[in-house]
């Protein structure tokens, strides 16, 4: 080992190894930074291309959505990128005749035919705007070709063909989606519910609500949170026979939602003695919506209920009845012997007094 | 075994430590160059991101405050002003001495709120809740000092949303922070806790708590933390997200899932890391338990941070973080080769205790070591050079594919000479600055090993770059 002292670096290969594996290091290390700079390059030459068409197209789209009568010009495979991001940023941005003619402005420029393909691309970003486009454009052409993409199992790129086709054919949709609307659990129900919202046709009512009797009791929880979007006289009976015949506190819970009707109010009330918690929770929210002055004595006891959200609620329930004023809440924060009671009653009073 | 036997033997561990911690790095680099490139093809862009609005789920911001009077109500009205359908923001003021409270109320129109605090962590007294009369999302807890841990664990119990986003209250966000750091919930409902890269913004122009311009700094040190943090966060982290064994997520800027933290106990008041010591218990916990999770890295920036810019306070800053890595390690040990492990448990807790936690005391004791031989001629000059020279090539390789990783993706510095300049900084950190925090680390571990109470981890900051709103 003595004889390392004194060798130079030629001598000893592993030595020489170490060597040029530094100076490698060193050269990659030079390689990347010109990358880097070429990289930053060819960036710059991007931001002003797309700052170009950007320029071209804005004036277009904004003429159109005054109205103004604008010729339909198609989008170059380069640019259509730049585009579509643009005139779906318009489109965003607007309801009315002037999203329609925003629309109709892009279908006369094929901008249908160009989203549908992108769908086929591999990048997630090109799917997500041919779907946005093809929402925006609500082209019933490209139906066929937005449906599949529901079976994606990205939420986010299903659930957005899922929107497109709804868009597109509300009725249609919803005859082909509804299995996998209750079935996946990944599609947020309220965006599902704006959907179905936006392009109402009365058959979307009947639909679901002849679903309540095809589906097995696992989807009734979905089945009712989609069911908010139909009108509650139409939805009632099937609303009904959920509590009726149901012990499942995820089917209760949900079916106490779309309570509306005050011939519920009995079940309702037998509820709020439930042993599963939600289920007294929902309960109170739902008598909150038909109670009668004689349910103010259930809602005070409900105050102690066990439950922690339990009593808030009750209490936010109370101070909302049209039945009591400040005073007589302030008189039963009085009279309640419980602690939590009183704290829950407190924060509800203090949270009305700051509306 | 003579003394020169062992010097000459230490010289070639030194080197192959040196080449074998470098090798693990561009492995991770290479993961990160692939998981960047991935997430680029499915990052949304603002207009699809407005397309896909309402996906979003409800989220409380949780601000811990300690002696924070003279940024706190710019930070709040920042926090007030972000792009996101559903939130609530929750100040904790940890039992500040200054005038913190006073400052909110002002600010604020904070009054006493009645709001019955359910328990669901234990956390120091709570003198009191208020809410503000202008702003119906904004609340402050008042509690007896507890550090930021036990601050963090009352805001939770506060908390009324499903998700929560732990920061430092002088964090400077985007306006869509949250919506980025939200992503991977929205993808992946088996995702409990996200979070994202944090720059540097020393040399940057804030107003109104926002980040308006990126630039650099003009003081050294804040600008080779600049480089650190690329290479830290841009492969450091992000190389570990797709083996879903991301051990740490900042402090800064992180968002969780609130129940699957209660589940877990919250965050640990006994160290000072408890934003890496609650990332390392999820993965423990979760895969004893056989339960499905993910935590995600998000390659974006979305919260920069004031560095340093005198040795003291970095010493500081350092001696803290690498007690909290000690802490975070030992707390969880047994998830290292757990046979339910994972990744998590054997690779990137190895890669941890091998290269971040024990490395100062290696890297320290190799330059010693090698001076020593060198000059007692033990070991020949050339040898020494050579070695100095490879730990200088792989440092540099590694800072310099950094920001190569910055480039490929976000381009956060804006022109050439920003570029230029940071290629620089990625070379000459390794000439003194990098060594001088292998010391300060060194000095942490000394201070872990040798125990001591906790304390808030407050850093001086001077916020000179910073407009007022």
């Amino acid at each position: 080992m003595d004889s390392v002292s004194g060798f130079d670096i030629s001598s000893d290969p592993l030595l020489w190894a170490v060597f040029v594996s530094a100076l490698a290091t060193l050269a990659l290390s030079g390689l990347l930074v010109a990358c880097v700079l070429v990289l930053r390059w060819k960036t710059r030459l991007g931001e002003a291309f797309t700052a170009r068409v950007r320029a071209r197209w804005r004036p277009r789209f904004a003429a159109v959505l005054i109205g103004d009568d604008v010729p339909a010009e198609r989008a170059g495979a380069g640019e259509l990128h730049d585009v579509l991001s643009l005139w779906n940023q318009n489109a965003a941005a607007v309801k009315g005749p002037a999203r329609e003619r925003l629309a109709e402005y892009g279908r006369r420029c094929g901008f249908g035919e160009q989203a549908a393909a992108l769908l086929a691309r591999r990048s997630q970003h090109d799917r997500l705007l041919g779907l946005a486009s093809l929402e925006h454009l609500a082209d019933r052409t490209q139906f066929a070709v937005a449906l599949p993409l529901a079976a994606d199992p990205s939420p986010v790129a299903s659930l957005a063909a899922a929107r497109a086709a709804i868009r597109m054919d509300p009725a249609g949709a919803l005859a082909a989606l509804l299995p996998q609307m209750l079935e996946r659990e990944d599609w947020p129900v309220a965006r599902l519910a704006d959907a179905l919202r936006e392009g109402w046709q009365p058959g979307i009512g009947d639909r679901i609500a002849r679903a309540f009797a095809e589906v097995p009791e696992r989807h009734l929880p979905r089945l009712l949170s989609i069911a908010r979007v139909v009108p509650a006289e139409r939805i009632a009976p099937q609303v009904r026979a959920v509590l009726e015949g149901s012990r499942d506190p995820e089917c209760l819970c949900a079916a106490l939602r779309l309570v509306a009707d005050p011939r519920d109010a009995p079940r309702v009330r037998s509820l709020l003695r439930d042993p599963a918690w939600a289920v007294r929770l929902g309960a109170v929210k739902a008598l909150a919506r038909i109670a009668v002055e004689d349910d103010v004595p259930r809602f005070a006891a409900a105050l102690s209920d066990p439950e922690w959200w339990v009593r808030q609620r009750a209490a936010d329930a109370l101070v909302k009845l049209p039945f009591l004023d400040r005073a007589q809440l302030e008189r039963l924060r009085e009279v309640v012997s419980d602690r939590y009671a009183k704290d829950a009653l407190a924060r509800a009073l203090a949270e009305g007094g700051m509306r | 075994m003579t003394f020169s036997a062992v010097l000459v033997a230490a010289q070639w561990f030194f080197i192959f430590y040196f080449i074998s911690l470098s090798a693990g790095y561009l492995a991770l680099n290479l993961v990160s160059i692939l998981a960047i490139r991935e997430y680029a093809a499915r990052r949304w862009s603002d207009a699809l991101r407005r397309s896909f609005g309402g996906l979003d789920l409800p989220v409380t911001i949780l601000a811990p405050a300690y002696n924070e009077e003279a940024t706190i109500a710019t930070s709040v009205r920042s926090l007030l002003q972000l792009e996101y359908l559903q939130y609530e923001v929750v100040v904790i003021n940890d039992g500040s001495r200054d005038a913190t409270l006073e400052t909110m109320i002002r600010e604020f129109d904070l009054v006493p709120f009645p709001d019955p605090v359910r328990r669901s962590l234990p956390c120091e007294a709570i003198r009191g809740v208020y809410r503000s009369r202008r702003q119906p999302n904004l609340r402050l807890v008042d509690k007896v000092n507890g550090g930021k841990a036990d601050a963090l664990n009352a805001g939770i119990n506060v908390a009324r949303y499903p998700l929560f986003c732990a920061m430092d209250s002088d964090s400077i966000l985007q306006r869509d922070s949250l919506w980025r750091v939200v992503e991977p919930f929205l993808e992946d409902r088996r995702t409990i806790a996200s979070g994202g890269t944090v720059r540097v913004a020393n040399g940057c122009t804030v107003e109104g708590g926002f980040l308006t311009r990126v630039g650099l700094p003009g003081n050294l040190l804040a600008l080779f933390q600049i480089v650190e943090y690329l290479r830290a966060f841009l492969f450091g982290r992000l190389g570990w997200s797709p083996l879903n064994a991301v051990l740490v997520i900042s402090g800064a800027f992180g968002l969780f899932r609130r129940d699957a933290v209660i589940a877990v106990g919250g965050y640990s008041t006994d160290t000072v890391g408890e934003d890496m010591e609650l990332v390392v218990r999820l993965h423990r916990l979760y895969r004893a338990a056989k339960r499905p999770y993910r935590i995600v890295f998000v390659p974006e920036p979305i919260c920069w941070t004031e560095a340093p810019e005198s040795l003291p306070v970095l010493k500081n800053q350092r001696v803290r973080w690498q007690r909290g890595l000690s802490e975070s390690l030992v707390l969880n040990r047994s998830l290292l080769f757990h046979p339910r492990g994972g990744a998590a448990g054997w690779l990137a807790m190895p890669f941890m205790i091998l290269f971040e936690w024990i490395s100062p005391v290696i890297e320290l004791a190799g330059f010693v070591l090698m001076v020593i031989g060198a000059l007692l001629g033990v070991i020949s000059m050339s040898a020494m050079w050579v070695f100095l020279l490879v730990a200088f090539g792989f440092g540099v390789l590694l800072s310099v594919s950094a920001l190569l990783l910055e480039e490929l993706s976000f381009h956060t510095y804006p022109r050439f000479r920003h570029v230029a300049a940071l290629a620089l900084a990625a070379v000459f950190e390794n000439l003194g600055y990098r060594q001088l925090t292998a010391w300060y680390r060194l000095i942490g571990l000394a201070r872990w090993a040798t125990g001591g109470k906790a304390q808030w981890g407050k850093m001086t900051r001077t916020a000179d770059w910073q407009k007022k709103p």
